[in-house]
């Protein structure tokens, strides 16, 4: 189009070139243009619907089918209503378009193929990891190992001294109150017994006999007394029967006193012979056992024969804490810790006991964390590592 | 006065004329076709769709945000509980008639047809204002059954995702409106027409996301 015909173009038709007033055949050609798209942009909808819901085809193919018929239909679009086309004029929308489209395939395929990646790499990430992602904010904790005991335990000891003849009781093992767990010689018990019941039978015989002569002797001196009252019977034999009533009642005291003192030997001896059955005190469980059968127990040593837990429904947790950390924790802190048996269980307790004595050559302190234990998963002896949030 | 023009070193022939420019000889940034003159009209539509195409990629990420977070329910509904295809199709029905009318109402402009220019542009505004009532519910419904935005990652990118393309609708609306009310105003001038044609690019674009919308969001999540 010349110059010349733009002129004339500006008093016939008030328009610029390109934009003149269409006439009849390019309204009814653009008119056209949309009903192919309409009738197409239609039919590919229909076709997306149906496929969405179909069972007519294979299941993963519809996805596919959905993406291909999505851009056929924006082709449509951009052909028949954008009027995208090869023509001279369009040659620089073409190409932005092209590089649109790459822009959009790179953000998609690079943000799906890095995100999937990642994803598949998270799901083969530890559960544990994974629990502690997910974990609220971080809580101030010190952290630290322990080994598991019972929080109350008895020691059995023993009274007497002498070899363990029967050893009936084992670590782990329930025992009753009253139930025999060990049995030391009783022989030297039973001589001292032995020996104590004829001493004290020959003295009580003896006492009989010192009884017997006490009630002679007082009845001949009673009879003299009166004889003498009748001026009957010599001063000199009166007094010779006193002496010798005096004297059985002191004979005789002094067996009852000895008497006593033999009973109460035998008594002893009696305790000491009962006292070689080892009996536990209470109902629980046997935790210790400090004594081998044949062993030569003494009566003074510290060393209990036996441990007892009366129930590990409560235990507790020996912990070292190091120095630098002590001061942020108190009795009554929370602690969480795990033992090597459930790794993935989570127990908890309470901070009960700081001791006071600090081990110098650890530089670490004593800490008892009590912790309940309903299911009894927790046995004495298994190593826990604990974690003590602090304020 | 565009750069062009002055690159070129005219008098700027809108002060004197608003219906008529010069035609513009084709630049070296222009690409390679071969020469000739290029109307403003074909200058204006290519910077339009370069903006188009900027959104387009915008809207992508979204998309591809959508795409990666669509598993991430959070234990919340996922889009088949949630999503109703019969809704989907009128959505789709409208904004494909709307998408057909602004055509014929570009065709009508042309041709100076106030009847069809006038009635097409109706036409538009209430599909297009159907569409957005339908999503606008659909969400209201979504909401109030505890599935808002908040619930879960799925809906955080599925709200942003069709909320952007319902407020391009909303902003489409209101252009619209401003369209019928510049040719009532000013006439079928060519600045006019050639806004009417950027219009018409920009409503285009919004049903072609639309269809990327209903295949990947909706007709997906129901067939997977």
């Amino acid at each position: 189009m010349s110059s010349f015909e733009h002129l004339s173009d500006l008093h016939q038709t008030d328009t610029a070139p390109g934009d003149r007033r269409l006439a009849r055949l390019e309204i009814i050609e653009g008119i056209k243009s949309y009903l192919v798209g309409l009738g197409l942009a239609t039919l590919l909808t229909f076709v997306s619907f149906f496929v969405s819901g179909t069972t007519l085809v294979w299941g993963p193919s519809i996805p596919v089918a959905l993406v291909v018929l999505a851009i056929a239909q924006m082709g449509v679009h951009l052909v028949f209503f954008l009027h995208i086309t090869t023509a001279p004029d369009s040659v620089n929308n073409v190409l932005a378009l092209a590089f649109g489209v790459l822009i959009v395939f790179l953000l998609l395929v690079g943000s799906l193929w890095i995100m999937a990646n990642l994803n598949h790499n998270l799901r083969f990430m530890d559960e544990s990891v994974r629990t502690q992602f997910k974990r609220g904010p971080e809580v101030p904790a010190v952290t630290a190992t322990g080994v598991v005991s019972p929080a109350a335990t008895t020691p059995v000891g023993t009274y007497v001294s002498g070899v363990i003849q029967v050893l009936d009781c084992e670590v782990n093992m329930q025992v009753k109150a009253g139930q025999l767990c060990a049995k030391i010689d009783l022989r030297p018990y039973q001589v001292a017994v032995d020996q104590s019941t004829a001493e004290l039978k020959e003295t009580e015989a003896r006492l009989e006999k010192d009884k017997a002569h006490l009630a002679q002797a007082k009845a001949a001196f009673e009879s003299h007394t009166r004889a003498a009252k009748r001026r009957v019977g010599s001063r000199k034999e009166i007094d010779r029967l006193r002496k010798s009533f005096e004297r059985a009642q002191a004979q005789t005291h002094r067996d009852e006193a000895k008497a006593a003192q033999l009973q109460e030997a035998f008594h002893a001896a009696e305790t000491s012979l009962s006292h070689t059955n080892i009996v536990s005190p209470l109902d629980g469980t046997v935790v210790a056992r400090n004594v081998e059968l044949g062993q030569t127990v003494a009566a003074s040593s510290e060393t209990p024969l036996f441990v007892i837990v009366a129930d590990l429904s409560l235990i507790a947790i020996d912990a070292k804490i190091s120095e630098k950390d002590i001061g942020e924790i108190m009795v009554g802190s929370k602690a969480t810790f795990t033992v090597d048996v459930f790794p993935n269980r989570q127990f908890s307790g309470t901070v009960t006991q700081i001791r006071l004595s600090p081990d110098e050559h650890t530089a670490t302190t004593g800490v008892v964390i009590t912790a309940p234990n309903p299911d009894l998963l927790l046995k004495p002896g298994m190593a826990a590592t604990i974690r003590i949030t602090t304020k | 006065m565009t750069a062009f023009d002055a690159a070129a070193g005219r008098d700027d022939p809108h002060r004197l004329r608003h219906d008529w420019q010069p035609p513009v000889y084709r630049q070296h940034t222009l690409g390679h076709a071969s020469g000739g003159l290029v109307s403003k009209r074909i200058i204006t539509g290519f910077g339009f769709w370069i903006f188009l195409l900027s959104d387009i990629v915008m809207f992508s990420a979204f998309f591809a945000a959508y795409a990666v977070l669509v598993g991430d329910t959070a234990g919340g509904p996922s889009g088949r509980e949630l999503f109703n295809l019969r809704n989907v199709g009128f959505e789709t029905a409208f904004l494909l008639l709307s998408s057909f009318t602004v055509g014929i109402a570009r065709i009508g402009a042309r041709a100076q047809s106030d009847s069809w220019y006038y009635g097409a542009m109706a036409a538009t505004f209430v599909l297009g204002a159907a569409f957005l009532s339908i999503e606008l519910r659909e969400f209201a419904g979504m909401v109030a059954r505890g599935a808002g935005p908040t619930r879960s990652a799925f809906l955080s990118a599925f709200f942003t995702l069709v909320g952007c393309h319902g407020l391009h609708i909303t902003a489409g609306l209101l252009w619209l409106l401003t369209m019928m009310a510049q040719v009532f105003a000013k006439g079928y001038r060519a600045d006019i027409l050639r806004r009417i044609l950027c219009f018409n690019l920009f409503w285009h674009a919004l049903d072609i996301i639309w269809v990327a919308i209903f295949t990947v969001v909706y007709l997906m999540a129901v067939a997977v």
